[in-house]
């Protein structure tokens, strides 16, 4: 999977969780990549666990309590590298 | 008012050390020391004076963890106003609902707060508080000034553009007015405001103090929200006693082990959920030396069962546990010291200082030991009342009832709603709520006691139970337990067939990814009871 496919997943998965926490339509959220998720406050740490449970499951990977941290998680964008380096295989 | 008190001296008495950090991890810190606030919290605090806020004004706060929000709040309550810092998790729809029925004559906001409140403001009408924007971004024209939506007003803060609204003295005492008000969980159906007074605040705040031995070499993290009674605690209890409070926005277990190390924290308080997954996750490389400055962390807010408290302690070796157990209404009614932990682990301990409790039973008398009832207390900590809800008031705060009052003496009584047994030597042990409480085949069983068993099983990682009304048998028993790997059914029926009365077991066990919580981390049994409800099915 490309690197751009991931990103656009992992987008959708994001913009979806917001919007219905927020009760808006997802059309009207915009997230840019490096904008920060969990620490800025978009996400808070109990929505963080739904948001792995769901980029598990999308990616049918499986993440270890190791590999969850702001460091991976925080950004679509560092989502996207965690993902990619675990689809092809590697220890993120 | 002492709080206030307390607050000044702490500004003059730490100057320059350090009193609030956000920290971004792995470790780049953004402080702001006792000095600072102060400063920040007069210009604030005019600014807010010109905007038209007088003694007794409820103010919410709608910003996300921050330094800012530090000075913000303390800005409130030193104008002598009503702080309430609403969750960061309440949709838009929730804060204007809140809105409309609390009145607050503020809301200050950040930049993320506006923009979400604004998505809505064709539904802001007449009466809609005044929106105090903290943000540096210039806002567009037609947002600031009197007109948005139907009459709301916004007004800008500019921390350069000071004001010359004079910071005056009020004389009177306030002590016994509110200061803050704290919402319920929604996970009881719509929140309540609880308003609590200046002089408790500071009560709270200096037993914490004691309890945890605090001063000011102590550096504290920060979990849990200011929405919360047991986050707004430590807060106050790191302000009065000149410690250093460290604002963390992650409950990963990574990256709370890194800030331990990375700033040297010395405690931690924290609820069930995120010590859950603590102590199933992996120490790694030189935990000790990461976690040699711990001194101590607190289960507050829920409890965990027997196996996950003993693995705790055997994660924390050298760190002391305490066990806290009370609601918004009452702040914290008990706690259980690290002397008696294991001798008395599954209780929630002795009253705290100055709060009293005892269990009532079905006629209104104080329960004799080890008989079930219903947990009421009394003394420090009580609510002052709710805010605009006189009825709701009188069913949970009610004055001493004659018959006991040879024994209590006159005041009020807070009716927890909670069931529980208190043993010879007065420690008390918490069966369950009593609205959550399940009635099958005339037995009743508490949700708390099935779960416990549900977690001894290995593969279990997280359970909840309900009970489903049926019309014949009174309830059924369900539960939703969520697995750490695979999950052997049969096995885990063997096992509660062998160690549960055959009423308490289960009669329907979903396994589930992962179950609902509410902003506070506790699971949020309305909504998975909901489900099944909804669905009519078990």
């Amino acid at each position: 999977m490309e690197l751009t496919e991931v990103e656009d997943l992992v987008r959708k998965i994001v913009i979806e969780i917001i919007s219905s926490e927020k009760d808006v339509g997802s059309e009207s959220v915009t997230v840019d990549g490096d904008e920060s998720l969990i620490e800025g406050g978009l996400i808070d740490s109990v929505l963080a666990v739904q948001l792995i449970e769901e980029c598990a499951m999308k990616f049918d990977i499986l993440i270890h309590p190791v590999e969850l941290s702001l460091e991976n998680f925080d950004s679509i964008n560092k989502i996207s590298q965690f993902i990619r380096i675990k689809l092809n295989g590697g220890e993120a | 008012m002492k709080l206030i008190w307390g607050i000044e001296e702490a500004f003059s008495r730490y100057k320059g050390k350090s009193a609030v950090s956000r920290l971004t991890p792995p470790g780049s810190l953004f402080t702001l020391t006792y000095d600072q606030i102060e400063r920040e919290t007069r210009r604030l605090r005019r600014f807010m004076i010109q905007q038209g806020m007088q003694s007794g004004d409820l103010s919410f706060i709608y910003m996300s963890k921050s330094p800012q929000l530090v000075a913000t709040l303390v800005a409130v309550i030193l104008n002598h106003g009503v702080a309430c810092c609403l969750n960061s998790r309440l949709r838009p729809s929730q804060v204007l609902r809140l809105c409309s029925n609390a009145k607050p004559k503020f809301i200050i906001v950040d930049q993320g707060a506006l923009m979400n409140i604004m998505k809505s403001k064709e539904a802001m009408g007449e009466g809609f508080p005044v929106v105090l924007f903290l943000g540096e971004r210039e806002l567009p024209a037609d947002w600031i000034g009197e007109k948005v939506g139907a009459g709301v007003r916004i007004a800008k803060y500019t921390q350069g553009g000071g004001t010359s609204a004079n910071l005056t003295q009020d004389r009177d005492d306030h002590s016994d007015s509110p200061a803050y008000c704290l919402f319920t969980s929604g996970s009881t159906g719509i929140p309540k405001g609880v308003l609590i007074s200046g002089n408790d605040l500071y009560r709270r705040a200096k037993t914490e103090i004691e309890d945890y031995e605090l001063t000011d070499g102590d550096c504290l993290l920060s979990l849990l929200p200011f929405s919360f009674d047991v986050g707004l605690n430590q807060l106050f209890s790191c302000l009065l006693s000149g410690a250093h409070l460290i604002l963390l926005n992650s409950w990963f277990p990574k990256d709370i082990i890194t800030a331990v190390g990375s700033v040297g924290i010395t405690g931690i308080s924290a609820v069930p959920s995120i010590w859950a997954d603590m102590i199933t996750y992996p120490k790694g490389e030189e935990f000790d030396k990461k976690t040699k400055t711990l001194r101590y962390v607190t289960v507050s807010g829920g409890d965990l069962n027997k196996n996950q408290l003993l693995s705790l302690q055997a994660y924390f070796e050298k760190a002391k546990i305490y066990k806290t157990y009370g609601q918004t209404e009452t702040f914290r009614t008990s706690i259980l010291k690290p002397w008696d932990f294991e001798r008395k682990i599954t209780s929630v301990g002795l009253p705290v200082k100055g709060t009293q409790f005892f269990v009532m039973n079905e006629k209104g008398e104080i329960a004799k030991p080890n008989t079930e009832g219903e947990i009421v207390h009394y003394g420090a900590g009580m609510m002052l009342e709710y805010l605009d809800d006189r009825s709701g008031t009188e069913e949970k705060k009610r004055r001493i009832p004659e018959a006991l009052r040879p024994i209590l003496g006159e005041g009020d009584l807070i009716y927890t709603g909670d069931r529980g047994i208190m043993d010879e030597e007065g420690y008390l042990y918490i069966l369950g709520r009593e609205d959550g409480m399940i009635k099958t085949l005339g037995y009743r069983v508490y949700p708390k006691e099935i779960e416990g068993y549900l977690l001894e099983y290995e593969q279990v990682k997280n359970a909840a139970v309900i009970g489903i009304q049926d019309g014949h048998k009174g309830q059924h028993i369900v539960a939703e337990v969520v697995p750490k790997g695979e999950l052997d059914m049969n096995g885990l029926n063997a096992f509660l067939r062998n160690r549960m009365a055959s009423y308490m077991i289960p009669e329907k066990i979903y396994v589930v990814k992962g179950l609902p919580m509410t902003e506070n981390g506790k699971i949020n049994y309305p909504e998975i009871k909901g489900r099944y409800e909804k669905r009519g099915i078990l």
